[in-house]
């Protein structure tokens, strides 16, 4: 069975996501304009390209992330950890 | 002590005695709770003042900063005072930008805490490790401008920081702050009214940068921390200089949007949309009366906004026009009059009292008038009168004196406790609690009364940053704010302003915490030190009688239904605050033992 998450990550370009997913040892298999797919010995993830939505005066970046495991705990480890990475809290 | 960006040097002050003693800091207390923030509620706790009066000599006033205050890390020019708020009954910290933050750094102290009160007004002056009293009986009744005006004419105004209390922290107005440079405040919690209670009426700091900023422990980390930080704001969507919406047109880029979300409290709540809300936002103020855009020491962003009314009654030049300040006393009054509102604000800042907490005790008396209860005439949007009776308020005159007590205090003096918007006596924010549903968790647990600056979960919910949430949702919110709160918790005990976090993620605190004090710590330790404040405020809070029935909104939150783009919403408080306690694992409000433990706070102190 495989277990997976799609998250949709605003505010954070591909390129920090991208360093993320290889921080938390993520390995780049193959990539096109439109995603970049990484795999690790216990999840794989993609990156889609980038999107900018306009909100607050601001461009906003879009990217849609996905993580796949066979191993649930494996596929909740790595979401936590990713999405302290990806936390901005704002103010 | 071997840590980094510590001077390990604060000053206790004891105004009854007028004795000043020096001390190092504790190495122990600064690994567990790191500075500001974080040591000001411990220093509290230590000295069990859970139950002490706000306004008696045994309160403790103190003035804190965080081991990044006054070094090269990017929007780390801050600092906090932290007591027993004389509003809320609570433990509260209040932060304030500016310089005066990194000058106290350099002028040799970490923190000066006060305690005691004195037979006379005084002020302190501190310059290269020491510290001194001095008369201020010619400064008393005087209001902030003056007073900075008059410290600056006799130190000189070069490297020379003042902060001061205005008449409203003379007369024990329950919402006064403190303000520094003119017109930046720590304006919530009324610990501007503890330091007139203790007749403290001002802090003199003389520090140069050169040669006085604090040494980062890990020299070459903290040159790339520094930069980390740096690309991190400039290339963030919201941050960056002069591009993203905060720096163009600072907090109040809000105003339009929340208003369209439907979740403007507006008219004393009684709905959440108002027709005067563009006129007094970011976009209409940049367009027409901004004139320039001030900073905060080592800040890129410069999200000041300060503002001029050149002609007509209200003529007034102002620094911080910001989205609170311009809500409380504009669509939560019933007016857009963005001349008078700029020239209340300024009043304000001269008085030394709190911007929303006043707009909370305008909007009372205006809905009790509405409905009978009282006979001072005060109308929707009637800016002229609401100019006068700031007067009347912070000079505790007739109805004035009512309202000095706060919000929450005047409604009941005028027979009808529900109509102050208020959690733990604090005024809430300008974001309504039933069209954003994980803010209004937000207010109830806030340790400090409503505020929305405990968890910013706004962020989530309306510009769904990092990641898109129903603002309606229910579920979920518990655990999301949650993690709003420890994260906060963590920066303003750094003491880094909240901004940066639109852009910095807890690595880079991390980073930047590790290259300054030279203890290595990640992500997770980040989270963690953040859930130990959090906790050892609750604590401190039910020592001092705060309990789960005290983690509450106004009824009208939970009973009157929303209007806009959130009709017919209410408030779901106690689905979410049930997976809030679960995931802090807290029982009915109370931090258990077990918890304690866990988090390794002591607690057989001053207890
Ligand atoms: S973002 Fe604004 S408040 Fe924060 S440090 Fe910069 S200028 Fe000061």
């Amino acid at each position: 069975m495989e277990y997976k998450e799609k998250l949709e990550i605003r505010g954070i370009s591909r390129d920090e996501l991208f360093k993320y997913v290889q921080e938390l040892g993520g390995e780049r298999l193959s990539s096109n304009s439109d995603m970049i797919l990484f795999q690790s010995d216990k999840w794989s993830c993609t990156l889609s390209s980038e999107e900018t939505f306009y909100f607050m005066h601001s461009d906003i970046p879009i990217v849609h992330v996905s993580f796949h495991s066979s191993n649930e705990d494996a596929l909740r480890d790595i979401l936590r950890k990713f999405r302290l990475k990806t936390f901005r809290a704002g103010g | 002590m071997n840590l980094g960006g510590y001077k390990n040097h604060e000053a206790w002050v004891d105004l009854s005695k007028g004795t000043i003693t020096y001390r190092q800091l504790n190495e122990e207390d600064l690994r567990n709770y790191v500075g500001a923030r974080g040591l000001g509620v411990k220093y509290m706790v230590d000295h069990g003042v859970y139950n002490v009066d706000a306004f008696s000599p045994d309160n403790i006033l103190a003035v804190m900063t965080g081991p990044l205050t006054g070094t090269r890390i990017h929007m780390s020019g801050r600092l906090c005072t932290v007591t027993r708020s004389p509003l809320t009954g609570t433990v509260t910290d209040s932060h304030m930008g500016g310089w005066t933050a990194a000058r106290l750094k350099w002028a040799g102290f970490d923190n000066l805490i006060f305690t005691g009160k004195s037979d006379k007004p005084v002020y302190l002056y501190v310059e290269d490790g020491k510290a001194e009293l001095k008369d201020a009986t010619a400064l008393w009744g005087k209001g902030v401008r003056p007073t900075v005006k008059a410290l600056e004419d006799l130190y000189g105004s070069k490297d020379t920081s003042v902060m001061a209390i205005g008449q409203g922290g003379e007369n024990l107005i329950r919402f006064a702050g403190w303000m520094n440079e003119d017109d930046r405040a720590s304006g919530r919690g009324g610990t501007g009214a503890v330091a007139g209670s203790k007749n403290l009426k001002a802090i003199v700091i003389k520090g140069t940068q050169r040669g006085n900023m604090p040494e980062p422990a890990l020299p070459d980390k903290y040159k790339t921390a520094v930069k980390a930080g740096l690309k991190a704001i400039n290339e963030g969507a919201l941050t960056a200089p002069n591009k993203g919406g905060l720096s163009v047109y600072g907090t109040n880029v809000l105003m339009n949007i929340i208003n369209e979300s439907g979740a403007l409290p507006t008219r004393n709540s009684q709905t959440t949309v108002s027709e005067h809300a563009e006129a007094v936002s970011g976009e209409t103020i940049r367009e027409e009366i901004l004139v320039s855009e001030p900073t905060c020491h080592a800040c890129p962003v410069a999200c000041k906004k300060e503002v001029e009314v050149t002609e007509g009654k209200y003529k007034v030049k102002v620094e911080s026009f910001e989205f609170e300040s311009a809500w409380a006393l504009g669509p939560n009054c019933g007016t857009g009059n963005k001349e008078a509102v700029a020239y209340m604000i300024d009043r304000c800042n001269e008085y030394g009292i709190d911007t929303i907490e006043l707009g909370h005790v305008f909007s009372v008396a205006m809905e009790a008038y509405e409905k009978g209860l009282i006979q001072e005439r005060l109308d929707w949007g009637d800016v002229d009168r609401m100019i006068e009776w700031i007067d009347k308020i912070v000079h505790r005159q007739g109805i004035g004196d009512l309202l000095a007590e706060g919000p929450g205090n005047a409604a009941k003096s005028f027979g009808d406790g529900s109509l102050a918007m208020v959690s733990k006596n604090q005024g809430i924010p300008a974001y309504d609690p039933r069209g954003i549903q994980g803010i209004g968790l937000g207010y109830a647990t806030s340790n400090r009364g409503a505020c929305h600056l405990r968890g910013y979960s706004v962020s989530a919910e309306i510009a769904g940053l990092p990641e898109p949430v129903d603002r309606l949702a229910v579920e979920g919110k518990g655990t999301l704010l949650k993690i709003f709160q420890d994260l906060h918790a963590f920066s303003d005990s750094l003491d880094i302003c909240k901004f940066s976090a639109f852009s910095e993620n807890a690595d880079l605190y991390a980073e930047q915490y590790t290259a300054v004090v030279g203890i290595e710590l990640d992500a997770d330790d980040v989270m963690k030190i953040g859930e130990r404040v959090y906790n050892i405020e609750r604590y401190f809070n039910n020592k001092a009688g705060f309990v789960g029935k005290d983690d509450s909104l106004p009824a009208r939150f939970l009973e009157e239904k929303a209007g806009g783009n959130s009709k017919g919403e209410v408030s779901h408080l106690p689905e979410m605050l049930k997976e809030y306690y679960d995931v802090r694992g807290w029982k009915d409000g109370i931090v258990p033992a077990e918890k304690l433990k866990e988090l390794n706070i002591e607690t057989n102190v001053g207890a």
